[in-house]
């Protein structure tokens, strides 16, 4: 069987970018049109590089006198001549080149990962895109709403701060859609607001449950908790979701560096949330949330059961102070 | 409203106590008051009097720091009969009595030396202390056995800003009426670093201690009456254990608390009615209560505020860092037909979660508070409702509590309602705190 010979032509993040199959030698590779092999990169000589095959069959790269010469490479040592295997990778210019034959292995495909697709699914899909938004512009007005004491003063509240929200949002997005100019020369806006209204709702959804929590007299240390856990998960997924949406890297490394980050965050909050707590403190700390009455989950007590409980708190206490006498 | 430290111009004229933003004020009163001030070079003849015939009694009290040997803390003393005891206000001698080790108390003679003292006896509810003097002043002064007539003239002495010996003129305004000390209305100025000096009729007998200014000539006075309660008492701190002294200021807080609040508890809780619900009222006379309520227009709620307080000078003064010995409540109501249940609960919740009013103390003096919350049905009521505890370290069995409830019921009205408790016994503070919720009814 003829061998067939492929020359792979690499970005500088060792992607391919172009395949040529070398059928006949000598090959030229340089940026003018008379090469075999037509390189766009501004460092690479009109005619920069000759392939030869010797009469022993031997492979071998010629430096044709270019300018900025001919690397072997990892190592960046410039040669004039190299003979070429298939673990001999050259660099001319910004570019990277190396051989190719039909034996070469390559890797099992990865596996897709369970809920990318659907992920992909979800912020490309045009309802969800609106369903998301409505909602969180309907969520906005309500919070605003709660907020008007005053007839007089409904608009200036309702509309209190809402330039600088948006503002926010757009530096916000604009971010994302940078890094995705970057890495995969494609805006996608309406994703990342998917992403963001997404992770807005969740975020306040988890305050909400926080709320509720509160009211129902659950003590500020699980609430702590709660905040450190939704912290965890709205952050670490929404950070994977826009950089998936923005880059080309693999899922498991986003999923760990998203974690990593998200993972720090919470461990910054915990380790303030403990060192608050053995800080000597005027501070009240209960959970203080009010909300309507039809919210209350937890039983009441009576009276006398509340003040007869109190024991234990005065027994804390005194603890606390005999710890602090020692 | 000023605070204690601040609004106590005779303790420790120290500049680290009072705060910089407030120092601006204080200039403001002194320089207000400072035309008072009579000095003895245009005494009237019987300020003269007086004058001559008691200053061989007074001595500049100063308590000194160990490591730097400069002054902590000045006021004045007066030396009574018997065994020539130097009597002084508690508030003056506290950083010895707070850091023995890093204090000394000496008192000043007129020629500028240094005789040292011995602390003998306390009374911290009184602000009254009794000092030995190694070497007294030569004379003593005799305490008055009678009650004396409104309106009658009166003297009061001391080394206000360490001007020298200053008399100052007033009248006696009669033992102050609903007040829990029973302090003297002294309409007089009274300056930092008169504190413990004495307070003397026409004829030169002492008729109380001064104690604390309002400004504006409003003075108060320690009765004599405490002074010799304390000179006759037979049992005293043992003088080489400084310890004992913060046991003795422990022991006289508990007996305290545990009569003022004994005492309202001893009677059912006096009510008000404040907007459907009946709340605790004046509990003691000696409470003063305020009330407020909004008036903004557009608002679609309304509120009342109803607050009980002691006076400052009824607080107790333990340090320049702590203060304790009180009590106070206050009751916010709101009400509205137009706002829904979220935004009148979420109103609500700022009164509930903010306005703790402080009590006064450092890390040295109490630990962190704890707290417990719970859903508490009363009379029909639901209440959410915390508790919060600390504990003093340095006197056993004495705590700070702040008690509040939120009241969650199927009506247009909420109420919150705050009871804090500064150095009450842990028994009295639950007491209170369940006579005082279990007092709270809806009327409508």
């Amino acid at each position: 069987m003829e061998e067939v010979i492929y020359l792979e032509v690499l970005d500088r993040f060792d992607r391919v970018k172009e395949r040529v199959r070398l059928s006949s030698f000598p090959v030229e590779v340089g940026r003018a049109y008379s090469n075999h092999v037509i390189l766009d990169d501004r460092y690479v000589s009109p005619c920069h590089l000759r392939i030869v095959r010797g009469s022993d069959g031997q492979i071998v790269a010629e430096d044709l006198s270019s300018r900025n010469g001919l690397f072997l490479m990892p190592e960046g040592t410039r040669v004039r001549t190299t003979p070429l295997g298939l673990n001999t990778q050259l660099r001319i210019g910004r570019t990277l080149l190396r051989l190719r034959t039909r034996d070469c292995p390559v890797d099992e495909a990865e596996r897709e990962g369970i809920g990318l697709d659907l992920q992909e699914r979800f912020v490309n899909s045009g309802r969800v895109q609106a369903a998301t938004l409505t909602a969180v512009i309907a969520l906005i007005g309500t919070h605003q709403y709660l907020g008007v004491y005053n007839e007089n003063q409904f608009w200036n509240v309702l509309l209190d701060g809402m330039p600088q929200m948006l503002m926010a949002t757009l530096v916000y997005l604009s971010f994302w859609c940078f890094l995705g100019i970057i890495f995969v020369r494609r805006l996608r806006f309406r994703a990342h607001l998917t992403i963001f209204c997404t992770l807005f709702l969740l975020s306040h959804l988890s305050s909400w449950l926080e709320a509720l929590l509160s009211f129902n007299c659950v003590s500020d240390l699980w609430l702590k908790g709660v905040d450190i856990v939704s912290i965890l998960f709205v952050f670490s997924l929404g950070l994977f979701a826009h950089l998936w949406t923005s880059t080309q890297a693999r899922p498991a490394h986003l999923w760990l560096l998203a974690i990593l980050i998200a993972g720090g965050m919470s461990a910054k909050e915990g380790l303030e949330a403990i060192q608050s707590r053995w800080d000597f403190s005027q501070t009240l700390r209960f959970s203080d949330a009010l909300l309507p009455p039809v919210c209350r989950v937890a039983p009441g007590v009576s009276v006398q059961d509340f003040f007869r409980d109190a024991r234990t708190l005065k027994d804390r206490v005194d603890q606390d102070r005999a710890s602090a006498s020692r | 409203m000023p605070t204690f430290q601040t609004n106590e111009p005779y303790c420790c004229p120290c500049s680290r106590t009072i705060p910089r933003d407030r120092l601006r004020w204080l200039w403001t009163v002194l320089l207000f008051i400072a035309p008072g001030l009579v000095h003895s070079a245009e005494l009237s003849p019987e300020a003269d009097k007086v004058l001559h015939q008691v200053r061989g009694a007074l001595v500049q009290v100063q308590v000194n720091d160990t490591s730097t040997g400069a002054k902590a803390c000045t006021g004045t003393g007066f030396r009574v009969l018997p065994a020539g005891s130097v009597v002084t206000n508690y508030h003056v001698v506290s950083p010895f009595v707070e850091f023995p080790k890093l204090h000394r108390i000496c008192c000043i003679a007129p020629d500028k030396t240094e005789i040292p003292a011995t602390l003998i006896d306390i009374d911290v509810v009184h602000d009254l202390a009794l000092l030995k003097v190694a070497n007294p002043p030569p004379d003593t002064i005799s305490l008055l056995d009678r009650p004396a007539e409104k309106g009658a003239r009166i003297f009061a002495l001391g080394f206000p800003f360490e001007l020298g010996l200053t008399v100052v003129e007033g009248l006696y305004n009669d033992v102050v009426k609903e007040s829990l000390h029973g302090r003297i209305h002294f309409a007089g100025s009274l300056n930092s670093g008169m504190s413990g000096g004495p307070a003397v009729n026409v004829s030169g007998q002492v008729m109380g201690v001064n104690v604390w200014s309002r400004g504006n000539q409003a003075s108060l006075l320690v009765p004599v009456d405490f002074v010799k309660t304390l000179i006759d008492r037979k049992q005293r701190p043992s003088v080489g254990e400084p310890a004992d002294f913060q046991k003795k200021a422990c022991q006289q807080l508990l007996e305290h608390q545990g009569r003022y609040i004994g005492e309202i508890l001893s009677r059912p809780l006096p009510t008000v009615e404040l907007g459907g619900y009946r709340v605790p009222g004046k509990l003691a006379p000696y409470l003063k209560c305020w009330g407020s309520s909004s008036h903004e227009r557009g608002n679609l709620f309304q509120t009342s505020h109803y607050s009980c307080h002691m006076e400052n000078e009824e607080f107790l003064f333990l340090s320049n860092d702590q203060i304790t010995g009180f009590l106070k409540f206050s009751h916010f109501l709101i009400t509205s037909r137009q706002l829904d249940r979220i935004r009148l609960y979420k109103r609500c919740q700022a009164a509930f979660k903010s306005g703790y009013p402080s009590i006064q103390a450092g890390r040295d003096d109490v630990t962190s508070f704890d707290c417990q919350t719970r859903f508490v049905t009363s009379k029909g009521l639901t209440f959410k409702v915390v508790l919060c505890l600390r504990a003093y370290k340095q006197h056993l069995g004495l705590y700070d509590a702040v008690f509040r409830a939120a009241s969650l019921n199927e009506n247009d009205t909420a109420l919150v309602t705050t009871l804090v408790m500064a150095g009450v016994s842990y028994s009295n503070a639950v007491d209170l705190a369940q006579r005082y919720l279990e007092s709270i009814q809806w009327k409508k």
